[in-house]
C-alpha cells in the first residue's frame, strides 16, 4: 500500500474506531434488560433522537446516487429530494407522537406490536411484519457494497471492496451486539454530525478549487444550462415522489422504532422541527456538487456519475483529505444498516419467535435471542452483499413504495375506530400486490403515462381500507381492544382541542 | 373539529400543496446569491417555512398527554 493510501486508510480505521468506541462506551449497561436493549429505555433526548432519524434515513443515496442524478439532471433535484423528505417530517407529530403515546401507555417495542394490539389481531401483525421487514432487509443487505467501494476508491485499490464490506459490517455488529438500539443511536450523533460538516467541507474544499460558488455556477450556466431547470422533471413525476417519499419514510421500521424509543414528547418535537433544515444542509452541496462535476468530468454516462464526489477530491486533493470526507459516506452508510439491523432483529423476536415459537421467553433470554438474530443477519448481509441477486436489488427499488402502502392503514389504526382489522389486513395486501403487479411488469408501466406506479398502489389501499371497514365488522374482543386504545387516544387529544 | 385544529390543518397541509410549484417550474431567474436558481431557492424557503411551521405548531398546538415524561 503507498504512502497516501495508508495515511487514507488510517483516517478510515479512526473514523470506524471512533464510532465503536461511542457505540461500546454509551451502550454498556443497556444489555442489562429487553427493554433497554432494544429500545434503549425509552430514553432517546431530543439531540440524540434527531441525530439518530437523520443519520438513519440519510444512506448512501445521498452521497452517491444524489449527486449522480445531479450530474445528469440538475440541481431541480433539490426539491424532488430535500423537500419531499422534510414533508415526511409531518408525520413525525401525525403518527410518530399517537405511536409513542401507545408505545409509552402499553409497552410495546415493534410497528407490528403496535398495530396488531390496536385490533387485537395476530392477523394485522404479521402482515405488517412481512409488509416491513421484507423491504428492510433487501434494502440492508444492498448497502455495506457502497461502504466497500469508498474504501476500495479511496486507498487507490490496495484494499479490496469485499474486505472494505467485511471490516464495516464487523464494526457496526460489534457494537450493535453489544449495546443494541442505545449503542445505534449515540454512534449516530456521531456519524450525523460528521454527515452534515463533511459535505459542507467538501463544497467548499471543491469550489474553492473551482474559484467559488459563483464562478463554478457561472461556468456551470455557460456550459450546460439546462442542469439550472428542471425541464428533467415532469409534474407527474414531482407529484409521485412527493407521495411516495412523505407517506413511505415514516413507516420505516427503524424510525418507527425510534418513535417508541422518545424519552419524551420534546425529542420528537425538536426533531421534526430541525429535519428541514437538515435536509438543506445534506441535499444542496450533494446536488451542486454532482452538478459542478459535470464541468470538471464532462461524458460521465449512467451509474459512473455516483462517484463524482469522490473524483471530485481525488483530482483536486491528497487522498488522506479525500477519506476524511469520505468518511461521511461510510458513516451514512453504517447509521442505515445499524438501525436496520436492530430493528429486523427486534421485529423478528417480538413479532414472530416470542409470539408463534416461543411464548415463555423470560426477559433475560430475549436479549440473547436478539442478538442471536443480530448475527444470523450480519452474516446473511455480509454473503449476500458481495453479490445481490437481482431479485433483491429489484425489491429495494421498490421499497418506498412498499412502505407508502403501509401508511394508509397505519393511519386508520391510530386515527379510525371504524377501520377493522379484516380492513387493514386486505389495505396492505392490495396496495402490495399493485406493487408486485408492475414490480414484474404483468401491468405496463405505460398504462400510468408520467405517473409513477405508487400512486394507483396508494389509492387502491386507501380504497379498499375504506370499503372493506364499511363491508366488515369488528368482533367483540377486537372493538374492545380499538376503543380501548382510542378512548385513551381521545383523552388526549379531544380534551386539548375542546 | 373546531376553529384552531382546522387552521393547523390547514398550516400542516400547505406546504405539501406549496411543494408542487407548477406556475414556475422552468423559472431561473433571478439567480440568488449568484450561484442558486430560483426554483432551487423557493424549495429552500419552503423547508426554512416548514421548520418556522413545525416550531409554531409544536409551541402552540401538540396536544399535552398525561403521561409520565
Amino acid at each position: 500500500m503507498s504512502g497516501p493510501a495508508m495515511g487514507a486508510m488510517f483516517v478510515i480505521l479512526l473514523y470506524l474506531a471512533l464510532t465503536l468506541s461511542i457505540g461500546i462506551y454509551s451502550g454498556r449497561q443497556s444489555a442489562k434488560s429487553s427493554e433497554g436493549y432494544f429500545l434503549a429505555s425509552r430514553e432517546l433526548g431530543p439531540y440524540v433522537m434527531f441525530f439518530t432519524l437523520f443519520a438513519t434515513n440519510i444512506s448512501a443515496f445521498a452521497y452517491m446516487g444524489a449527486p449522480g442524478g445531479a450530474y445528469h439532471l440538475g440541481v431541480g433535484f433539490f426539491g424532488y429530494l430535500a423537500t419531499t423528505t422534510s414533508l415526511a417530517a409531518t408525520f413525525f407529530y401525525v403518527i410518530g407522537y399517537r405511536t409513542w403515546l401507545l408505545g409509552s401507555k402499553y409497552g410495546y417495542v415493534t410497528a407490528p406490536q403496535l398495530i396488531g394490539k390496536i385490533y387485537n389481531s395476530k392477523g394485522v401483525a404479521m402482515v405488517m411484519l412481512v409488509a416491513l421487514s421484507v423491504f428492510t432487509i433487501a434494502y440492508m443487505l444492498c448497502q455495506p457494497i457502497g461502504a466497500g467501494y469508498v474504501i476500495n476508491a479511496v486507498t487507490g485499490g490496495a484494499v479490496p471492496a469485499s474486505v472494505g464490506v467485511l471490516m464495516v459490517l464487523i464494526f457496526i455488529t460489534i457494537y450493535v451486539f453489544v449495546g443494541g438500539l442505545k449503542a445505534t443511536a449515540y454512534a449516530d450523533l456521531l456519524q450525523g454530525s460528521i454527515m452534515m460538516i463533511c459535505v459542507i467541507l467538501v463544497l467548499i474544499l471543491v469550489t474553492l478549487k473551482l474559484g467559488g460558488l459563483s464562478a463554478a455556477a457561472q461556468s456551470l450556466m455557460t456550459a450546460k444550462p439546462e442542469l439550472f431547470a428542471r425541464g428533467n422533471f415532469s409534474i407527474e413525476q414531482w407529484i409521485s415522489f412527493g407521495l411516495v417519499i412523505s407517506l413511505g419514510v415514516p413507516v420505516f421500521p427503524q424510525l418507527f422504532t425510534k418513535y417508541l424509543a422518545a424519552k419524551n414528547t420534546n425529542s420528537l418535537k425538536t426533531t421534526m422541527t430541525l429535519y428541514p433544515l437538515a435536509m438543506i444542509l445534506i441535499y444542496i452541496p450533494v446536488l451542486f456538487l454532482g452538478a459542478f462535476g459535470s464541468i470538471v468530468f464532462p461524458g460521465l454516462v449512467g451509474k459512473a456519475s455516483d462517484a463524482i464526489i469522490p473524483m471530485l477530491l481525488e483530482n483536486f486533493y491528497a487522498p488522506w483529505i479525500g477519506a476524511l470526507v469520505l468518511s461521511a459516506v461510510i458513516a451514512a452508510i453504517m447509521s442505515t444498516i445499524a438501525s436496520q439491523l436492530i430493528t429486523t432483529s427486534t421485529m423478528l423476536l417480538k413479532d414472530l419467535y416470542i409470539p408463534y415459537i416461543n411464548k415463555n421467553l423470560s426477559p433475560q433470554r430475549e436479549v440473547f435471542v436478539g442478538r442471536v438474530f443480530i448475527l444470523v443477519l450480519a452474516v446473511l448481509t455480509c454473503y449476500i452483499a458481495l453479490s445481490p441477486p437481482a431479485a433483491i436489488l429489484t425489491i429495494v427499488t421498490w421499497a418506498f413504495t412498499g412502505y407508502a402502502v403501509c401508511t394508509p392503514a397505519i393511519l386508520a389504526a391510530l386515527y379510525w375506530r371504524r377501520s377493522t382489522a379484516a380492513a387493514v389486513i386486505c389495505s396492505v395486501l392490495a396496495g402490495e400486490i399493485v406493487l408486485v403487479l408492475f414490480m414484474l411488469g404483468i401491468i405496463p408501466a405505460s398504462v400510468l403515462g408520467k405517473w409513477q406506479a405508487c400512486v394507483p398502489a396508494i389509492a387502491i389501499s386507501t380504497l379498499v381500507l375504506i370499503v372493506v371497514s364499511y363491508l366488515t365488522k369488528s368482533g367483540e374482543e377486537e372493538r374492545r381492544s380499538i376503543d380501548e386504545k382510542h378512548d385513551f387516544l381521545d383523552t388526549i387529544f379531544k380534551a386539548e382541542n375542546a | 373539529m373546531n376553529g384552531k385544529v382546522i387552521f393547523w390543518f390547514i398550516m400542516m397541509f400547505l406546504p405539501f400543496l406549496l411543494y408542487v410549484d407548477f406556475w414556475q417550474w422552468n423559472t431561473i431567474y433571478p439567480i440568488v446569491f449568484g450561484w442558486i436558481p430560483w426554483h432551487v431557492f423557493y424549495q429552500v424557503l419552503l423547508n426554512i417555512a416548514m421548520v418556522v411551521i413545525f416550531a409554531c405548531f409544536c409551541k402552540y398546538h401538540w396536544p399535552k398527554h398525561n403521561l409520565k415524561d
